[in-house]
């Protein structure tokens, strides 16, 4: 499974990250290309997926580091 | 001589105080949220500064601003190239003697979005602005989220006022922007483009704090704005405009480990005591459509943090 497409979460918090993904998600199916999500630090990337649910797999988050 | 009503001078008798022209397609200057602006535009500091004003609406805060808080210059635009030309007669009536030091940034303009404004905006020590911040009842993408929330829209939400543009942004067109997720997408691109434009600028910006104020402290930080809230008062919720947006931000995060940590803010009373969340708030609206529901507007000065 492929990431063709990205999200920005950068500066939401754990709860706004959710809601920006669950917003992407509308009208997406199981089966297509997941979305490469990107939150902040801050977040609890565990946190958010549990609070996805099933929908947790249609993405892939990632982490913004510190410099 | 008196701006709008709320202010505190007392009109002289032999003088009436002129009355801004207030046309349907404009907010209108009475509404407390204009009140509380002004209480906000007060204490920011704008003695000899050069400010502009990203919709600028019937020109009722230019004239308060040239008139009562010293600016040097005011420049404005909006989105609906009526107002422009609405904002110079106000000015022309409500304060004359400080018409020379409005220039207008005329024709349709969206944020800071032309030439003119850019370069004006790069001129500017303090940008104001009061911006939707409620998706398009009718917007097909925020429609498609509500449905899956299984939130319906009230019935005649979907109607479009004159005055709709003051109210709703098309949601769906700013979600490039991460707090676009809250419904603050249209905040947050004006916030980004003064940083590319006028890094150096202060902000002044008026908001309903329905969403609570440390999610929009959120967007000012993550932006590069270090926030102060510098005025702030409970409303009544304006009737006409639909909250279903705010219930399903939260029917969203319903059943989740997160569902605690965002719950809107809304009122029962107009001492902002007796906190609802939005779904509480739309139950009522459902059983009386004309109950008295409340939230806070406050008013944010934001610092450019140096990078």
């Amino acid at each position: 499974m492929h990431v063709t497409r990205n999200l920005d979460c950068s500066g939401l918090s754990n709860a706004s990250a959710v809601l920006r993904i669950k917003q992407a998600l509308v009208g997406s199916k199981d089966g297509e290309p997941r979305i490469g999500v990107l939150v902040g630090e801050n977040c609890d990337v565990e946190r958010i997926t549990g609070s996805l649910g099933s929908a947790a797999g249609r993405v892939r988050l990632m982490s913004a580091t510190r410099q | 001589m008196t701006i709008v009503a709320g202010t505190e001078t007392i009109p002289d008798q032999d003088n009436p105080a002129p009355k801004p022209e207030a046309p349907n397609y404009a907010f209108d200057p009475r509404d407390p949220w204009t009140q509380t602006f002004q209480k906000g535009l007060e204490r920011a500091e704008l003695q000899g500064k050069t400010v502009y004003e990203v919709g600028i609406g019937t020109g009722i805060n230019a004239a308060f601003v040239l008139r009562f808080c010293g600016a040097s210059a005011f420049y404005g635009s909006d989105l609906d190239p009526r107002l422009i030309e609405l904002a110079e007669r106000n000015l022309a009536s409500l304060s004359p003697e400080h018409a020379g030091q409005f220039q207008p940034v005329k024709g349709a303009v969206s944020l800071i979005d032309t030439d003119e404004a850019r370069a004006k905006i790069a001129k500017t020590d303090v940008v104001i602005a009061c911006l939707p911040q409620v998706g398009d009842p009718n917007d097909e993408r925020f429609s498609a989220f509500r449905e899956e929330q299984s939130v319906s829209l009230p019935e005649g939400a979907d109607e479009q006022a004159h005055d709709h543009i003051a109210h709703y942004y098309p949601w769906a067109m700013f979600d490039e922007y991460p707090f676009n997720a809250v419904g603050m997408g249209l905040n947050e691109a004006l916030l980004r483009r003064i940083r590319e434009h006028a890094p150096h600028a202060e902000v002044v910006m008026n908001f309903g704090a329905r969403i609570g104020t440390g999610l929009i402290f959120e967007m000012f930080r993550a932006n590069g704005f270090e926030p102060e809230k510098i005025a702030s008062q409970i409303v009544r919720q304006d009737a006409g405009t639909d909250i279903s947006f705010f219930v399903a931000l939260e029917g969203a995060l319903h059943g989740t480990d997160l569902e605690r940590e965002f719950k809107c803010y809304f009122f029962a009373d107009e001492d902002g005591k007796k906190r609802l969340s939005a779904h509480d708030a739309q139950r009522l609206l459902d059983q009386d459509p004309d109950v008295a529901l409340y939230h806070e507007v406050c008013v944010v000065r934001g610092r450019p943090v140096a990078e």
